[in-house]
């Protein structure tokens, strides 16, 4: 589908559709790319997509931010189911600076059966770090068991995700 | 030739055994006869005129100039925030070239064979490089100080090593709170070296202190923002907000070292925006010491004066960077001023003794966050003393949902760029950055901020496309005496040598301009982002001008065409076709 580049997402209902159970995901992944490993998943997020610098180490949009980088959404308080999750990672989020990781985002009609080119000019999400599907369940797998619905994050869980009990982004926590 | 460099290798050694110490006598004098052909601190003399007399290279030949050095700098080992910047001016004594890297790892270098710049020593600070941390790397350079190199570090220690040898001779943990650390340079007086904390986007509170020169052992500290029922504390109203600890967190770093006068034994340091920057809401009041240039005893610390240019900031204007110290005739008396080109886009003069304000006149091309300064206080026009919040000609942003447009760019104007003064010409210059930024305010509850962490309260975006320009000022008329507008913002310092001036720019161009024109005379494309400052020197009598390149850094946040050039420390060193 080519839409004409003055066709935009309304972030409303963009929000809508990600938040909602029963909407059918875009891309089309058996389930079993959706079983990743959490673990692999906080490496990817700290070391390959630089996830930290918008949403923090601890993913709250403030612990270990960067200056130079917008403030990302709270993903401990996020709504976002799985399917969700996976779409937002892989293809960005419209009208916001969250970045696509998926390669073939905006390509070959998976994301929103959407190219670049459909944007209006300055409204297409940026390009993040390349990360493969299986990545991307890698990640989604970290945040479901190490972020989402964790509450205020703690001394420990900093300490485990930068693999150092005396990291210095930590030592505010103690 | 394997004759020559065994010969030059012996001469080299023999001549790192030989040379003198860097007396508190030779750095009065560095800008003398004597020690033209070396570059002993940061801005070459105590005035940060980075003003050089060497003529060799000059308006008549600097068109035969190539590159003859270079050597490969490390540190690229990034923070949480990336890789850091190459931001040191390089010092140089009797042919022997000292720089630091982003984690302020010093190195020595040996250029006496003229044909290679041989690496001596690298100092092991034993910095950890934490990726974790997140700051914004940067080191603007060391200090030398009898037979020690001085360096600052992100973890706030500061750091002596042997000239000779690059061994630790000692080492002190000078910033010692949580977010507390260094990016700037040591200022050496005498048995004193001066340091200033630098992280003041974070919850953190500035100070400046003095520390002996021998041992590390702090003499005395002037924290900028001062405590309850300390003067000027009534410029912080936190009572007013609930949280009567907001000075706690208050910023007001110091992240560029001063300038000093033996005269009156005042050192002119300047300093960082209150925070958070962009929500006033959190500290209402003019905030003192934020923003301001200070002046403190050498020997005490004691505050002799201030002057404050923005107070209650909501425009991330610092004020950090550096304060010349000229001597001028204005409206036909002479005077000892403090002339320094201000991140909020105006040129300031001030009595150098006092702080009174002289006079001032924009620079940039487009400044609109205030119509006007008061001739008399020096203020801007719409400050209202009486006002808890401040708001100038852009409006207030808000809580609320205010926002505003504001010129120059949050970044300056100038910034920590080192700028120049050419004593013969009359001239001061700066690069610094043509465009505008979008504010708004992002409330943050107290209890939500982190001791230490990043802190701005709000975000200021580009406006629009942002470009650059090269300024030369005439101190005594208060007026621009020639710009030069450039493609990209000018991200870096500046140096004055006889007839030229030089600058390096962000995508990797170094060049050479006519003092009084800035007319291009010469350039070359190297590569590597310039966010350092130049310097010019003699080795065996034959003149050569050296500066480091790296990464974007945060300047590359202002060019975002240039974002795929990738980060490479490297020293250039150039001079003329021989």
């Amino acid at each position: 589908m080519s839409l004409s580049s003055a066709v935009t997402i309304p972030v409303a209902a963009l929000t809508l559709a990600l938040a909602t159970l029963d909407a059918p995901p875009l891309r089309a992944q058996d389930t079993e790319e959706h079983i990743g490993d959490p673990e692999r998943g906080r490496v990817v997020y700290r070391s390959v997509g630089y996830c930290g610098n918008c949403h923090g180490w601890a993913g709250d949009g403030k612990s270990g931010t960067n200056l130079q980088a917008p403030v990302g959404p709270n993903l401990r308080e996020t709504p976002l189911d799985t399917a969700a999750l996976v779409e937002v990672i892989g293809c960005g989020r419209p009208g916001s600076p969250m970045p696509y990781h998926d390669r073939a985002a905006y390509r070959d009609g998976r994301c929103f059966e959407m190219d670049l080119d459909d944007f209006a000019p300055g409204t297409a999400p940026p390009r993040g770090k390349t990360f493969s599907d299986r990545d991307v369940a890698n990640v989604v797998a970290y945040l479901e068991t190490h972020v989402i619905g964790r509450g205020e994050p703690t001394y420990e869980e900093c300490a485990d995700f930068y693999d150092n009990p005396s990291a210095r982004a930590c030592a505010g926590l103690q | 030739m394997k004759y020559h460099y065994l010969t030059a290798c012996l001469i080299a050694t023999a001549s790192g055994m030989a040379h003198a110490e860097v007396t508190m006598e030779r750095l009065l004098a560095a800008g003398s006869e004597e020690e033209a052909g070396n570059w002993l601190m940061i801005g070459k003399t105590f005035d940060l005129n980075r003003f050089s007399s060497l003529d060799q290279i000059n308006t008549s030949n600097v068109e035969g100039m190539r590159l003859v050095m270079a050597a490969p700098i490390g540190g690229m080992e990034p923070s949480g925030f990336g890789v850091g910047a190459m931001q040191t001016t390089p010092l140089v004594d009797d042919g022997f070239l000292y720089l630091s890297d982003p984690w302020g790892t010093p190195y020595k270098y040996d250029l006496t064979s003229e044909t290679a710049a041989r690496p001596v020593w690298i100092c092991d600070t034993g910095i950890d490089k934490d990726p974790s941390q997140g700051i914004l790397l940067a080191n603007r350079g060391l200090a030398l100080s009898g037979n020690n190199v001085i360096s600052v570090l992100p973890d706030g220690r500061v750091v002596a090593c042997d000239s000779d040898t690059g061994d630790v001779v000692w080492d002190a943990q000078v910033a010692t709170e949580v977010g507390e650390g260094f990016t700037n340079s040591p200022q050496v007086i005498g048995d004193k070296i001066i340091v200033g904390q630098s992280y003041g986007d974070w919850a953190t509170r500035g100070w400046i202190a003095a520390i002996d020169a021998n041992s590390g052992e702090e003499l005395w500290r002037f924290f900028t923002i001062p405590a309850p029922g300390e003067a000027g504390s009534e410029t912080w109203l936190c009572e007013q907000t609930g949280n009567p600890d907001c000075w706690k967190t208050g910023g007001g770093a110091a992240w560029v070292a001063g300038s000093y006068d033996p005269d009156s034994n005042l050192v002119f340091w300047g300093t960082g925006n209150p925070v958070p920057m962009y929500d006033p809401e959190y500290r209402p009041g003019d905030n003192l010491y934020t923003n301001s240039t200070v002046a403190l005893n050498a020997d005490t610390g004691e505050l002799e004066w201030y002057f404050q240019y923005t107070p209650g900031d909501y425009m991330d204007y610092d004020e950090v960077g550096p304060a010349l110290l000229v001597e001028a005739n204005i409206n036909g008396e002479d005077r000892k001023v403090m002339a320094r080109f201000g991140r909020n886009g105006l040129f300031y003069t001030l009595d150098r003794n006092s702080g009174a304000y002289i006079n001032s006149v924009a620079y940039v091309g487009n400044l609109n966050w205030t119509e006007g300064i008061d001739s008399k206080t020096g203020l801007p026009i719409e400050y209202d003393p009486e006002a808890d919040l401040q708001s100038y000609a852009i409006g207030r942003i808000t809580r609320a949902g205010d926002t505003a447009t504001t010129c120059p760019n949050i970044q300056g104007g100038t910034n920590f760029f080192p700028t120049a003064y050419n004593p013969e010409l009359g001239l001061a210059y700066a690069g610094g950055i043509e465009g505008c930024s979008d504010l708004s305010v992002r409330e943050v509850d107290p209890g939500d901020v982190l001791p230490g962490n990043i802190f701005i309260g709000g975000a200021g975006v580009n406006s629009g496309e942002q470009t650059g320009s090269i300024n030369a000022v005439d101190v005594s008329t208060n007026t621009v005496a020639a710009t030069l507008n450039t493609t990209y913002p000018m991200y870096g310092g500046v140096v004055a040598s006889a007839d030229l001036l030089w600058a390096g720019h962000l995508d990797g161009t170094f060049a050479a301009y006519n003092a009084s024109t800035l007319e291009e005379l010469w350039s070359m494309n190297v590569g590597t982002s310039f966010s350092a400052a130049p310097i010019t020197f003699l080795v065996n009598g034959t003149q050569y001008v050296a500066i480091t390149g790296g990464g974007l850094g945060v300047g590359g946040g202002l060019a975002p065409e240039l974002s795929n050039m990738q980060a490479a420390n490297m020293l250039w060193v150039f001079a003329l076709d021989s």
